[in-house]
């Protein structure tokens, strides 16, 4: 498979470029910064002999962003996958955010996806075969009053791939979305959590398994789905008392 | 902004392996490159695994940056058998990279979690050091980054002061960000171990010796919980490469199968080494090398990473820990030191879990452990009476014109490194000409005066 890992040189998307590469797929890795991506592709080019190439574009200008990616993806080949191990968020994101703020978060949760997607989508439908994998957030299960704005790109995020999954219900391309909690990244480094975070090379190995299946969403690790319901449940009286 | 306000950090306990030093410190985990944009000049010192049995890569309320996110392989040469990787690359992950590629490190430590900035900075010495040197030995450069003199190329041509200031510089130099290294020809993926008895330390140095000249592993390992005449027996191990046994393993257990930490060795609450279990433990494996027999075949990674087969015995030391008093003592002076020891614990018995030589050559150079003799490991658990037995240690290395390891003991004092380093005092002013903030600070560099 040829993919599209956009994310890929940290966190959840450097585990799954890693996950992906042993399966032998070829990669168009997409990050902000070259410094980053420049290491990983030599690493997955030597350990496991596959072909990587990088696109350094920023995530929060969409429309720059999409250019290049599909300036890349010309010489590239043919891309059957695409994974979306992204997501920006701010400290202060507490609904107060300055306007430029505020669009940059949703640009680079919600909208440079959509524009990816958008342009490759109806490739994969004409093919019928093809594999697009979002990455949600628990923070989005329900509005609260920390990560406001990540919360809503999130969640827009959701739905899109509702959509998404809908428009390729009759096709072969499998859409995915992984809703994820507590993981081991700079995110959740140093913090003192309920919950154990997941290591990203277990979250990308039960990606790379369930690729051929047809899951719609699920929550990874699995037993926050346990903890999203009950937070979706709880009633107003008492939610509105808690502060997480 | 700050990294400090940018980057999360972690606030939390560290202590060395051997449970000898914890503190509260602050740890930040980087994994991009722009971490070292703006990074301010304040007190730090650089982390990899954290394996090191004294406090290298921490001190009290002070900043570790750990490097095990930067662990990917670079570039490699085929032609010139070299491998440029990030500093914070496991020693196993290395390893499964060379090893299919028909390559390996001749020089590296006995666990494949230990990183390679580890190796450099300790610059560690492997199964033969009398005839490979130590791990600088293999390092062809490295980029060397410190904020106030930003990323530096170094190897022994172009920065040579530097350079072999930063092999062995205990990470006082900066932080060690990729490293250029040479790797050599696998002669076969199965090595042959041969076991032969020694009846005292004495005849087992003077044995390696000669044997260190001829084969590519090779320790000796003695009984110091015997008594009497038995005193120091045990065996003689050396082991070679077996011709055509066929193409390398590439399979083995990577680094997320190593699960020895500080702190999970440290992890049981009571020790269960003590005079008699290591007396029965130290008998026992003596028989069973013994029983074993002259001829062996283990495989390549076995033979390189032996403590992955033996992460238990450091468990056993329990919460308290353990200490190593690891020492080169010239030849001529290895009954003498042999025999010292053995009268201190006739009149006051410790718990030897484990002795252990190998025989060293090189000069004396800065904060390096090297030099020509017996290496020899001692292992005892963390005890009431083994601060004594540690203070004798000192004057003893100290008498016999000897040189203890720095890395392998976490309380060595600044007095007894000045009187078995020559050229500690060179280090010290190297590092400050360097250095004049002395921004790399860690327990040990404190302890030391550095």
């Amino acid at each position: 498979m040829k993919a599209l890992l956009v994310g890929g040189s940290s966190g959840v998307g450097r585990a799954l470029s890693e996950a992906l590469a042993g399966r032998g797929d070829a990669l168009l890795l997409v990050a902000s910064d070259a410094r980053d991506l420049e290491p990983q592709a030599s690493h997955l080019r030597l350990v496991y002999g596959v072909q990587v190439e990088i696109v350094a574009a920023d995530a929060t200008r969409p429309e720059e962003f999409l250019g290049k990616i599909l300036s890349a993806s010309r010489s590239f080949g043919v891309i059957q996958g695409l994974f979306f191990p992204i997501g920006a968020s701010v400290n202060g994101d507490s609904g107060t955010l300055a306007m430029d703020e505020t669009r940059q978060l949703i640009d680079a949760n919600l909208l440079s996806v959509m524009a990816v997607v958008g342009h490759f989508l109806p490739e994969m439908l004409a093919a019928d075969h093809g594999h697009i994998v979002g990455f949600g957030s628990v923070a989005a299960v329900r509005g609260r009053r920390t990560n406001v704005i990540y919360a809503a790109a999130k969640r827009g995020l959701t739905s899109y791939f509702e959509s998404l999954r809908h428009i390729a219900a009759q096709s072969k391309v499998r859409v995915q979305l992984y809703q994820l909690g507590y993981v081991a990244t700079q995110q959740t480094y140093g913090r003192k959590l309920l919950f154990q975070p997941a290591h990203p090379a277990d979250i990308a190995a039960v990606v790379v398994q369930n690729l051929d299946r047809d899951i719609g969403m699920r929550y990874l690790p699995r037993y926050w789905a346990l903890i999203a319901r009950l937070v979706s449940a709880l009633p107003w009286m008492i939610f509105k008392r808690m502060d997480f | 902004m700050s990294p400090r306000a940018t980057w999360p950090e972690a606030r939390c306990g560290i202590s060395s392996f051997d449970g000898g030093v914890r503190v509260h410190a602050v740890v930040q985990r980087p994994d991009r490159y722009r971490f070292w944009d703006d990074v301010k000049c304040e007190p730090r010192i650089a982390r990899g695994a954290g394996l090191s049995y004294a406090a290298a890569s921490f001190r009290e309320g002070g900043l570790s940056i750990e490097h095990t996110s930067f662990n990917r392989v670079l570039d490699f040469d085929s032609k010139e058998h070299m491998v440029e990787v990030e500093s914070g690359l496991s020693l196993d992950a290395l390893h499964k990279f060379l090893i299919s590629r028909a390559l390996f490190l001749k020089i590296q430590p006995g666990y494949g979690r230990i990183t390679i900035g580890g190796c450099i900075a300790t610059d560690a010495h492997g199964k033969n050091q009398a005839r490979d040197g130590t791990f600088i030995n293999q390092v062809a450069g490295l980029t060397l980054f410190h904020p106030a003199h930003g990323f530096i190329e170094l190897d022994d041509s172009t920065e040579p002061n530097l350079f072999r200031l930063t092999c062995g510089g205990y990470g006082l130099t900066g932080h060690i960000i990729k490293a250029r290294l040479r790797a050599s020809p696998v002669p076969s993926n199965t090595v042959e171990v041969s076991i032969e008895p020694a009846t005292d330390v004495r005849s087992g140095a003077e044995r390696l010796r000669t044997l260190a000249a001829e084969t590519d592993f090779v320790y000796s390992w003695h009984d110091f919980s015997a008594t009497g005449a038995s005193f120091g027996r045990g065996f003689v191990c050396a082991a070679r490469f077996v011709p055509d046994s066929g193409p390398p393993n590439t399979s083995h257990a990577t680094g997320r199968a190593l699960s020895l930490s500080a702190a999970s060795r440290s992890a049981w609450r009571l020790p269960l080494l003590n005079r008699w279990t290591a007396r029965a433990l130290n008998i026992s494996y003596l028989k069973k090398q013994l029983w074993i027999g002259r001829r062996s075949l283990i495989t390549l990674h076995n033979a390189l990473f032996p403590v992955h087969t033996k992460q238990l015995y450091f468990k056993l030391f329990g919460t308290p820990g353990f200490h190593e008093f690891q020492a080169i003592i010239p030849m001529g002076n290895v009954a003498e030191y042999a025999e010292a020891i053995r009268d201190y614990l006739i009149r006051r018995p410790i718990a030897i879990t484990l002795a252990s030589g190998k025989i060293f050559r090189g000069q004396p150079e800065l904060l390096r452990f090297t030099g020509d003799g017996f290496c020899l490991a001692l292992n005892f658990p963390r005890t009431s009476e083994s601060g004594d037995f540690l203070e004798f240690l000192d004057g003893l290395i100290v008498s016999v014109g000897g040189v203890p390891s720095i890395i392998k003991d976490s309380r060595i004092s600044h007095s007894v490194v000045g009187a078995s380093y020559p050229e500690a005092h060179r280090f010290r002013e190297i590092l400050r000409a360097f250095d004049p903030n002395r921004l790399f600070r860690s327990e040990l560099s404190d302890r030391l005066h550095m």
